[in-house]
């Protein structure tokens, strides 16, 4: 990992400048980044990886068991009201 | 992009349900999770419209899954051009998706939610899929509860 320190109104530039990230501002113990990238360039807050891998590792069930969940779960999604 | 339906190296299991099962292929595994690239998906009638995600690496992983909109009936995931390259460049029609379910028994209670932060896209084309991120959405979205499910339906 690269470390830099820098002030707010200060940037890094990314890959000759294709992506740009600049400090906004510093409130106690939040940063304010501002981030121009192209439209292809995903930008997430890393957490949302980490809920999602969470998710997947917790969601996991033996195959004998998810197909008896799936038969007793299914009445719950069946009654969602449709809007 | 390869275009894998059974990679040589896995295995045939039994489908148990008797439904067409679709096999899919994650290139870069579920999010977290690399190593579980090869799935079969299943789809019941006594499970519908729930449906079951069964893992082709690992013999003993599945996952109960579903079409996000019978959860939330306006649910909507925007793919950036990158991901719809790394997909193979799939039309409208040949997209789907489901969101993966989560049961969790507390006490006497079973808890079911869905994450809509994460589903999973499949090019129905050529069976290339992979789980995204939905900003906005819930990793743990309710779906209801369960009260006096058998603790042994989890055993």
């Amino acid at each position: 990992m690269l470390v830099l320190t820098r002030r707010p109104d200060e940037s890094l530039s990314i890959n000759s400048g294709e992506i740009i990230i600049t400090v906004l501002g510093v409130e106690g113990d939040r940063v304010k980044l501002g981030i121009s990238a192209p439209r292809h360039v995903s930008i997430l807050r890393q957490e949302l990886c980490e809920e999602v891998r969470e998710q997947n590792r917790v969601s996991a069930l033996p195959v004998q068991a998810s197909g008896q969940l799936a038969a007793v779960v299914r009445g719950l999604v069946a009654t969602q009201p449709v809007p | 992009m390869d275009t894998i339906d059974t990679a040589p190296s896995v295995r045939v299991l039994p489908t148990e349900f008797g439904a067409p099962a679709l096999n899919i292929t994650l290139e870069e595994g579920l999010i977290g999770c690399e190593m579980w690239q090869h799935f079969t998906l299943e789809a019941p009638a006594d499970t519908a419209p729930l449906m079951l995600l069964r893992s082709l690496d690992e013999p003993d992983i599945s996952f109960i899954v579903c079409d996000p909109r019978a959860i939330e009936s306006d649910y909507s995931l925007a793919l950036s051009d990158t991901e719809m390259d790394i997909l193979g460049g799939p039309s409208a029609d040949e997209l789907a998706m489901f969101v993966i379910m989560n049961v969790k028994m507390i006490e006497n209670r079973t808890q079911v939610t869905v994450n809509l932060l994460g589903p999973v896209v499949v090019n129905l084309a050529n069976r290339a899929a992979r789980q995204v991120i939905n900003p906005d959405h819930l990793a743990h979205h309710p779906v209801g509860d369960l009260s006096h499910v058998s603790a042994d339906a989890k055993a």
